[in-house]
């Protein structure tokens, strides 16, 4: 495994910048639960074959994962995106388990990060 | 004084983004006070946008149900001054549709995930003076428009509503000369005018002009002369004095202007007790005369066909009366350049040949059915339905001459 971190703190310490800790508190509960549905909502439509669905489903975690630091989680997110635009169906439904493997590894680290900041 | 709230609509389906972007809005603080509405569809947007005043829409091109483009073009139905300006949030690798989205109207565009404060204010700020600029020219747009709505109104009233009888007791039937208008005006302020004068129960004198060009300062002199026509009163039953009158009067002004201003006019007496009609003209399209039982049309040129400046442009021009008969059933055209200079696909102009030619067709026709048919047969001529210039037409029909009780009809 890469020992490179999971999340760039940077990203955090924006927000935290345009409020406070609650307001990381509240984008890491918001991200974790919604970045986990839309990587549900590919892999069903993958599953199913429709493309656009997946396209439409990926297409918002490569912003909100970009917003919270999540760099690998966006660039996989980015990678089937443009698959599924280009009508590649078959490296799909690989990408899509990579994509869960880098979300669960960058959701380990933001709730690490949210035990460390919660009052 | 503390500035007003801008009312902005956020539009994202994402939770984060959309948290993100509202706690950035509150950083704008009270430099750029911005008080946001957050909906996650496109129809709640288009609701929104429907039932409330929003300034700025920042507006995510991805939503369930409805892409952004269908929101943006939603607000163009919206009228200018209630339109919000739009802002389009894309997520990397979309920024070709963000610029689409420009072109048919989005003010700018933002990447989500690399949105922060400082490119948030600048759209807002670039979005908004651009908006504030585009509702001051819809604003005054929209004030000329009324303005020139009115102004039409005004030009109009200006114009008789009613003509004098001769004598004044008779009723129009019994009248001995009858007058017949036919004015079609473009959108355009026009410079055309006409009034009818009664100088005595056997005397009437009969004033057309076109003042040049269209638009608001043509729409002045033709008010300057309509107050030199009442004016001039004392001078009505000389039409050579009439406008050599109303040329000081109005060259005392125009000669000022900067540009040159001039109106083409004529002025006619109708003697009705002698059977002749007195005139002078400056640079007017010589009137027809439509002698219907001599069965001939000859043109009112002046006197060994001299020829007269239009008012305004020579100050001390003396104009010369000339005199004609004029017998009953007689019918006197005068007319505006609108009608003949009417052109045809090759730019051929109607004229005043084919006007006298299409009079001569129509000798003994009553003025309303001819005037209507010569209006017709321009149009025909030249193809287009609508001319290009203002139309005023003015016929005088003759019923009878001669002194009261000893006439001839």
């Amino acid at each position: 495994m890469s020992a490179e971190p999971a999340i760039n703190s940077a990203a955090l310490e924006k927000i935290r910048e345009l409020g406070d800790n609650d307001l990381v508190i509240k984008i890491i509960d918001l991200f974790v639960d919604y970045a986990a549905a839309k990587i549900a909502e590919a892999r069903e439509a993958s599953n199913r074959g429709d493309l656009q669905a997946v396209q439409f489903a990926v297409h918002p975690i490569k912003s909100s994962a970009g917003n919270v630091g999540a760099d690998h989680v966006r660039a996989i997110a980015q990678q089937i995106e443009k698959l599924a635009s280009q009508g590649e169906a078959g490296p799909i439904p690989a990408r899509i388990a990579d994509l869960d493997t880098a979300f669960v590894i960058a959701r380990d680290q933001l709730i690490r990060h949210r035990t460390a900041i919660a009052p | 004084m503390k500035t007003p709230a801008i009312r902005l609509l956020l539009v994202d389906d994402n939770p984060v983004d959309a948290l993100l972007a509202q706690r950035m809005l509150q950083a704008l603080g009270d430099e750029l006070p911005i008080s946001t509405t957050w909906v996650d569809n496109a129809e709640k947007a288009m609701t929104e946008i429907r039932e409330h005043p929003y300034d700025i829409v920042v507006l995510d091109y991805q939503l369930p149900g409805a892409t952004g483009l269908d929101v943006l073009t939603a607000t163009k139905q919206i009228p200018q001054l209630r339109r919000p300006a739009v802002i389009m949030l894309t997520a990397s690798g979309s920024e070709k549709v963000a610029v689409d989205c420009m072109k048919i109207g989005a003010r700018d565009y933002l990447r989500k995930d690399e949105l922060a404060v400082a490119p948030l204010t600048r759209a807002i700020t670039s979005a908004l003076s651009q908006k504030r600029l585009e509702d001051q020219v819809a604003r005054y747009i929209a004030q000329t428009g009324e303005d020139m709505k009115m102004a039409r109104q005004l030009q109009h009233a200006l114009l008789p509503q009613r003509f004098p009888n001769f004598p004044a007791h008779a009723d129009l039937e019994d009248s001995a000369l009858r007058f017949h208008p036919l004015y079609i005006s473009t959108a355009e302020l026009g410079g055309d005018f006409y009034g009818v004068l009664r100088l005595s129960d056997t005397e009437a004198g009969v004033f057309i002009c076109d003042v040049m060009g269209h638009g608001v300062r043509s729409a002045l002199v033709t008010a300057m002369v309509r107050a030199l026509v009442e004016e001039l009163m004392p001078a009505a039953g000389d039409p050579g004095r009439f406008l050599t009158e109303m040329n000081y009067g109005l060259s005392a002004i125009l000669l000022n202007m900067e540009d040159p201003l001039f109106t083409t006019a004529f002025y006619l007496v109708a003697d009705i007790a002698r059977g002749r009609i007195h005139y002078a003209n400056a640079g007017h399209p010589a009137p027809l005369h439509l002698r219907t039982a001599a069965g001939a049309v000859e043109s009112l040129h002046n006197v060994g066909d001299r020829k007269y400046p239009a008012l305004g442009l020579v100050d001390d021009t003396h104009y010369t009366t000339t005199t004609i008969a004029i017998e009953p059933r007689d019918l006197i055209l005068l007319y505006t350049d609108g009608l003949v200079e009417i052109a045809n696909a090759s730019r051929e102009e109607y004229g005043h040949a084919r006007l006298e030619a299409d009079c001569r067709a129509r000798l003994g026709l009553r003025a309303p059915r001819l005037l209507d048919e010569l209006v017709a047969s321009a149009k025909k001529f030249s193809g287009d339905e609508q001319f290009d210039d203002d139309v005023c037409l003015l016929g005088i029909e003759v019923a009878r001459t001669g002194q009261p009780g000893k006439e001839t009809a």
